[in-house]
């Protein structure tokens, strides 16, 4: 079984085990470590179709020590995420690589426009090791940002998941 | 050098004095150093004991010059603290040893009694101790260099506190809690089922509950409203190690401590120069000491080219306080009084003029003093000016000598003890974690080598970039600093 479709599986696994009334009230929080990843995905709802979700986070176990290999992981992992999660009809763009604080931030770009109000997901890179993503309401009347959740169909879900696997793994190495 | 026993005999006798006055202070503790020993406690604040830091050393080495070129000269110095300790310059002549001890004497009435000072702790010398020893731990652990650049940059921000935190009654917690709550329940007034849409109409209860919505939404900012103590804010939300926080902790905590001092420099030091010059010429001078002692009266209440005398300022309205109160020129009557003869001979003979002037210590602090206690026929007696830099000369030249414009400038220079008024607005800028800072413009603008030097040194505290809403050339603008770069955005 492929690792997003496991993951899948044990989201589904979770939901069941709350009562319906609880989980359609709450958020579910769903940890665990795979292929030397810690995996944690907050979620409201799943069904066979798509997955509500507050955030995707996930981290490597093992840290990169190099000061100058983090920043130019965090560089790498950033366009290649720029460049390959394409799907979820907003693009990403670097906004921001904080050497200092070793991390990267991208957003949707452009975000997505509706009445007086702009949506966007924002992914943070920490350290090379570690990834987020969340998804943002900014609206001009109220003049702050609101964190929403996000909703994807399962393939979707799927593909970003094993993709930003991917991306964590593949980084360190190929950039020394 | 005077023999200490016939000094001890000038201290009893002045204190006498003192109380007999009606002046109330702690014990006081004299001590009797050399010229060098003052100069290395006068750059440590008057504390025998402070942190290791260059700019002490620096300090001292400035007094030392300007001492021994002849430039400066430190009379006296001292502490506010319980007993409160006076240190006196060996080389003074005797009539200098007096009149400084009846200045200590009013200084300590001061430190004891005026409101500004009720928070401070009079026990500083054992804090200041204690800092040091905290310091000097740190040093020894990290490395004195980097350290002392962290106390560098600490200290170029120690002036962003909140100068009357002290004496404002924060909301407490629980208070707190419930205003950022979201309950959205409007109150609604008692009534019987078929009346409750004349009592309660519909409309008025939705327009409450979006007030009490946009409220609720208003309190979730952080900080939920502008934090004036830029400090206290880095130190609780900035990503600082434990030993940069306590180090940032004891650059506050003394920043507290030294802030009344500052807001109160004319009425502090005019207070004592009254008290000297009244204990002196009333009691303490014999005849043969009347030249030197003048002398150097005349040269505490001097005019300085350049810069305003405090003590002088200060001296001459307790003067002008105590004569307006002892004739009554004051209230309804004489405001209202437009007759100039009448206004020239007014003298009810109320004798309140000592009493106003104890109570006048007690309660008022450099800005209300001006804003209250200068009048116009004083700006007018000691023709008073305000000046400007007049760019087409290139050269300073007197402004004005309207009495509102003199005011307002000097009331200005006061504020927040001249120092521009900068709060943090908001600490997530753009859901970036940037931090906005907002100057509140007053006429002034923030001179821009500073502004940047200071957005460079939050931004190495904060570790993020670091804006600055203010005006330039009239127009609002962001000064910001990412860690590399300056930039500046119109904001209009």
């Amino acid at each position: 079984m492929k690792l997003g479709q496991q993951i899948i599986k044990e989201l589904y696994e979770l939901k069941e085990k709350i009562p319906e009334q609880k989980s359609k009230e709450k958020f579910l929080l769903y940890q665990t470590k795979l292929d030397n990843c810690q995996i944690q995905i907050k979620f409201k709802d799943i069904d066979k179709y798509g997955i509500v979700f507050d955030y995707i986070s996930i981290k490597k176990e093992t840290p990169i020590l190099d000061v100058e290999l983090i920043n130019r992981t965090l560089e790498k992992q950033a366009e290649l995420i720029q460049k390959t999660i394409t799907y979820l009809l907003e693009d990403f763009r670097l906004i921001e690589l904080d050497t200092m604080n070793k991390r990267a931030q991208l957003r949707s770009y452009p975000p997505y426009k509706k009445d007086d109000s702009k949506f966007y997901y924002e992914i943070v890179l920490d350290e090379g090791i570690r990834f987020h993503l969340q998804r943002y309401e900014y609206s001009r009347t109220k003049k702050r940002y609101e964190k929403i959740t996000s909703q994807l169909t399962l393939e979707m879900f799927e593909r970003l998941l094993e993709d930003v696997i991917k991306i964590l793994g593949e980084c360190p190495e190929s950039s020394q | 050098m005077i023999a200490q026993k016939e000094l001890f005999e000038i201290q009893q006798d002045i204190e006498k004095h003192a109380r007999a006055y009606g002046l109330d202070f702690f014990p006081v503790i004299f001590e009797v150093v050399d010229y060098d020993t003052m100069n290395r406690l006068a750059a440590y604040g008057g504390f025998p004991i402070r942190y290791p830091h260059w700019r002490f050393g620096m300090e001292y080495d400035q007094l030392s010059k300007g001492y021994r070129y002849g430039l400066q000269k430190i009379y006296e110095m001292v502490l506010n603290t319980n007993p409160c300790y006076a240190y006196l310059m060996g080389a003074n002549s005797l009539v200098d040893q007096k009149m400084v001890m009846a200045h200590v004497y009013a200084h300590c009435d001061f430190f004891k009694n005026n409101y500004t000072f009720a928070h401070t702790n009079r026990k500083m010398i054992d804090e200041m101790a204690n800092h040091a020893a905290r310091v000097h731990r740190y040093i020894d652990h990290y490395g004195l260099e980097t350290v002392e650049n962290f106390i560098d940059t600490c200290l170029s921000l120690e002036n962003l506190i909140d100068y009357h935190s002290p004496y404002i009654k924060r909301p407490n917690g629980a208070a707190k809690e419930q205003e950022t709550s979201p309950k959205l329940r409007v109150k609604r007034l008692q009534s019987k089922k078929y009346m409750e849409k004349y009592i309660n109409p519909p409309e008025f209860i939705e327009q409450q509950r979006q007030k009490l919505k946009e409220k609720s939404q208003r309190s979730q900012r952080f900080p939920d409203h502008p934090e004036r103590d830029v400090l206290y804010f880095l130190i609780q939300h900035a990503p600082l190690e434990n030993w940069q926080r306590d180090v940032l902790g004891i650059i506050r905590e003394e920043a507290y401590y030294f802030a009344p001092q500052g807001m109160t420099k004319i009425m502090n030091e005019g207070w004592a120069t009254y008290w000297h010059s009244t204990i002196m010429t009333q009691k303490v001078l014999e005849p043969r000491e009347i030249v030197d002692y003048a002398y150097h009266h005349s040269g505490t209440v001097a005019n300085h080219p350049g810069r305003l005398n405090p003590y002088r300022i200060g001296y001459l309205l307790y003067k002008d306080i105590e004569d307006r109160w002892n004739k009554g020129k004051f209230g309804k009557e004489w405001e209202e009084c437009d007759d100039l003869r009448a206004k020239l001979n007014w003298d009810k003979k109320l004798g309140l003029g000592r009493q106003k002037i104890f109570e006048v210590r007690k309660i008022y602090n450099d800005v209300t003093f001006i804003d209250t206690f200068l009048t116009e026929d004083f700006c007018r007696e000691h023709k008073l000016f305000s000046f400007a830099y007049n760019k087409k000369n290139k050269r300073y030249e007197i402004e004005s000598r309207e009495f509102k414009m003199v005011k307002q400038r000097f009331l200005q220079s006061l504020t927040n003890l001249g120092h521009p008024i900068i709060s943090v607005v908001e600490a997530n800028y753009l859901n970036r974690g940037e931090l906005y800072l907002e100057h509140t413009f007053e006429g002034v603008e923030l001179d821009s080598s500073y502004a940047a030097d200071t957005l460079k040194n939050l931004h190495s505290l904060w570790k993020r970039p670091v804006h600055i809403q203010t005006v330039l050339e009239e127009k609002p603008v962001l000064l910001s600093f990412d860690g590399k770069d300056f930039s500046q955005r119109s904001l209009s």
